[in-house]
């Protein structure tokens, strides 16, 4: 079943008098449980793409449906809550929230959401700080953190919500490549495991062979698709 | 909540510098607010205790066609009331009321002040309250000192010189005015007469000639009982006022003014007027015969207002009964009752008995405008200089949590992707100024009770006239209450309030997809 459908989706900017068409046409439809990477260079689209995915940012045109839910002309206050319930982010820079401990950016998805008890949340919590391997640090703060343990901390957020998809924006970029093997073998492990959806950008070759599912992107179109 | 509260209190923690900052300025604000609330609270209540309420009284009536509210200063002085008896068994049937003082607010020259005086061009003149000394005991147990000789006695005939008139008397007419019976002190008088004491002429009476306008106003020599000093703000009153005001028995006051009983007053009917102004016309030798044509002022010259005085020996007789004929009454409202509302009140029971045209109530700030004006000058600079702190104060809370909502753009788009809503973001700059507001400006508040007290508690006095003005009285007595303290809380909240608006339109403008493009 295909949980993400994006049919002909375009993206243009404008920098001044010029207009940059950041995706030209993009047709793709993602599976449940897929392991998909979107790979490319630098300036290729894949951050557009997965911005668009993630509905962070609008298509120019084209269609938009994830979970049978169009997006397209969606209320920002829907759109934040359809983040919040069905989609899990990993930012490149882990974008950890500064003033709150491990545990504290963990949780904090589940206290955004309503009629949620504590003891819900501190059940969801613990399992995911388990998963991710962060225990022993869930009163430190992020700087006190390496990068692959905010990365960690990261995907421990992003999980902990349940969400159908998690998008992950070159999530191994800023971490060593042993680390960065980790991460990737860690999300790979949750994603079989939850049955969790995992759509993830990335330019580094090494990366793509964890990938079930590999779509080659290249100026804002499309060139290859690989299962 | 509390995950706001969490947030707010450790962004703030993180930014120590800025925080301490913003807080200085909101300590600064809050005191400022206090302590000139304070001063101004204690200002007012001065005013009330020592002018208000025994002097002014809350509340003056005055005649209905007196074309000033304003008894202050060099101003016009008022008409008799007409129908006083009735007037003030209306005034005092109001539940409000607590008690109802009628005057003769009089001016007279003196005459025959000195041997250099030139009745044409230099008349001084002296203004009095004449009253009936039992009803206004008040005042004098209250308010007047008496520093030499005596004070009214029921029933006599004399005047209080004001001990700020008789120091300018002797500086115009090098003229010392002692109370009847009494000798020289040298202690009380000027350094200048000191050294000149023998020389110096002395007088215990003076000879007034009531300047109202009406031709029964007669030359009256009136013996000096005492010399008085207000208790307090005596001398800030004759600076602000620039009149002394002097005291005079009812009787005295009458005489002077010409207030003859109502049968004394004949009306010219319409029917006579045109007589009148024939005569004016035509034989003005005629004005001067026994009954006598005028204008009851020399300003009013419509024939409308042309009244037949008749003065003989019989009138003046029965002026000296208590002819019930005053121009003005002070109106005592009991304690907690709201002014404006009583001065409406007052005038509708007046207006519904059928008293209305002949009489009109009027609030102290109207009738002593001069000296409400005082209090709301200072008031407003006061209020002025605290707005100026705290528009410093929303200004930097302003620029400073919009330069934190910029460095925290990814820290919020982070917050908006993983599914705040932006009245989330809201909360969390609202939450940060209110938690300085409340730390911050709460100190400045305590710390400006703590000065109210402590500056309270010094008991500071002046004999200085200006400073008794800001104080309200001899002793600086700032005051503060609980719905001071509560109306400063109020001001602290809505500063917080409109500081944060400009932060929360920088910080909603922080997209989701800001927070994957900012590194």
């Amino acid at each position: 079943m295909d949980i993400i459908r994006i049919s002909n989706v375009k993206k243009d900017y404008s920098l001044g008098k010029t207009v940059v068409h950041a995706l030209r046409g993009i047709d793709l439809d993602v599976r449940e449980g897929d392991f998909l990477s979107i790979v490319g260079a630098s300036g290729s689209g894949k951050t557009t793409l997965l911005n668009i995915i993630g509905c962070v940012d609008n298509a120019t045109s084209g269609s938009l449906t994830i979970g049978g839910e169009q997006i397209n002309g969606m209320k920002d206050k829907k759109l934040t809550d359809l983040r919040l319930y069905k989609i899990g982010f990993i930012f490149q820079t882990f974008n950890l929230i500064p003033v709150l401990n491990i545990r504290e950016n963990v949780e904090f998805p589940l206290l955004l959401m309503k009629n949620l008890k504590r003891a819900e949340i501190n059940k969801r919590t613990d399992k995911l700080i388990d998963e991710v391997g962060i225990k022993e640090f869930i009163k430190h703060r992020p700087s006190e953190l390496s990068g692959g343990q905010r990365q960690r901390v990261a995907i421990a957020r992003a999980l902990v919500t349940n969400p159908e998809i998690v998008l992950a924006d070159e999530p191994t970029a800023n971490l060593d490549s042993e680390t960065g093997r980790n991460i990737l073998e860690l999300m790979k492990e949750l994603n079989q495991k939850e049955r969790t959806t995992f759509i993830f950008s990335t330019h580094d070759p090494d990366v793509i062979e964890y990938a079930n599912d590999v779509v080659r992107i290249k100026d804002g179109i499309i060139i290859d698709r690989e299962v | 909540m509390g995950l706001l509260l969490k947030i707010a209190f450790r962004n703030l923690f993180r930014h120590k510098g800025r925080s301490l900052s913003i807080g200085f300025v909101l300590v600064v604000g809050a005191f400022f607010m206090t302590v000139g609330n304070g001063f101004i609270s204690g200002m007012q209540k001065g005013m009330d205790r020592n002018l208000v309420k025994t002097l002014f009284g809350d509340i003056t009536l005055m005649p209905k066609d007196r074309l000033e509210d304003t008894l202050s200063g060099r101003s016009e002085i008022p008409e008799s009331m007409e129908n006083y008896e009735k007037i003030q068994r209306v005034v005092s049937g109001n539940p409000n009321v607590e008690r109802v003082t009628p005057i003769v607010f009089g001016k007279a020259a003196m005459l025959d002040l000195s041997n250099t005086q030139s009745i044409s061009s230099d008349i001084d003149t002296i203004t009095f309250w004449g009253m009936d000394i039992e009803r206004y005991k008040d005042v004098y147990s209250h308010d007047v000192v008496i520093v030499e000789g005596n004070s009214l006695r029921e029933g006599e005939r004399g005047i209080l010189i004001n001990a700020n008139l008789r120091e300018q008397l002797y500086f115009m007419h090098d003229i010392w005015l002692l109370p009847e019976g009494e000798t020289l002190h040298k202690d009380t008088l000027p350094a200048e007469a000191r050294s000149n004491i023998e020389n110096l002429k002395t007088r215990n009476d003076l000879v007034l000639l009531g300047l109202s306008g009406s031709i029964t106003a007669t030359d009256i020599r009136v013996p000096i009982k005492g010399i008085f000093k207000f208790k307090e703000m005596s001398e800030a009153f004759s600076l602000i006022n620039d009149v002394d005001i002097n005291l005079v028995d009812i009787s005295t006051a009458r005489d002077c003014m010409g207030y003859l009983n109502p049968q004394d007053k004949i009306s010219c009917h319409s029917s006579d007027n045109q007589i009148l102004l024939d005569t004016a016309i035509n034989n003005p030798d005629n004005l001067f015969d026994d009954d006598v044509l005028v204008p009851k002022t020399t300003d009013e010259l419509s024939v409308d207002h042309i009244v037949i005085l008749k003065q003989d020996n019989e009138s003046l007789q029965a002026s000296k009964a208590d002819n019930k004929i005053y121009n003005i009454s002070q109106v005592n409202l009991k304690s907690d009752t709201d002014l404006d509302h009583a001065v409406e009140d007052i005038n509708s029971s007046l207006i519904d008995s059928g008293l209305g045209k002949y009489v009109r109530a009027v609030s102290w700030q109207d009738a002593w405008a001069v000296f409400s004006g005082i209090v709301s000058r200072t008031s407003l600079f006061s209020t002025l200089f605290i707005d100026i702190i705290f528009l410093a104060a929303i200004l930097m809370i302003a620029n400073a949590l919009s330069i934190a909502a910029m460095e925290r753009t990814a820290e919020i788009g982070t917050m908006r992707t993983i599914g705040s809503q932006i009245i989330f973001i809201g909360g969390m700059f609202v939450m940060e100024t209110s938690i300085l507001s409340f730390f911050f400006g709460g100190l400045g508040i305590v710390m400006g009770v703590t000065a109210i007290m402590l500056l309270s508690g010094m008991e500071i006095t002046t004999a200085n006239p200006v400073l008794q003005l800001m104080f309200g009285g001899s002793q600086f007595s700032p005051s503060t209450s609980l719905s001071d303290v509560a109306s400063g809380v109020i001001q602290l909240g809505i500063i917080s309030v409109i500081a944060v608006i400009y932060p929360l339109i920088v910080a909603k403008n922080i997209k989701p997809v800001d927070a994957i493009g900012y590194n």
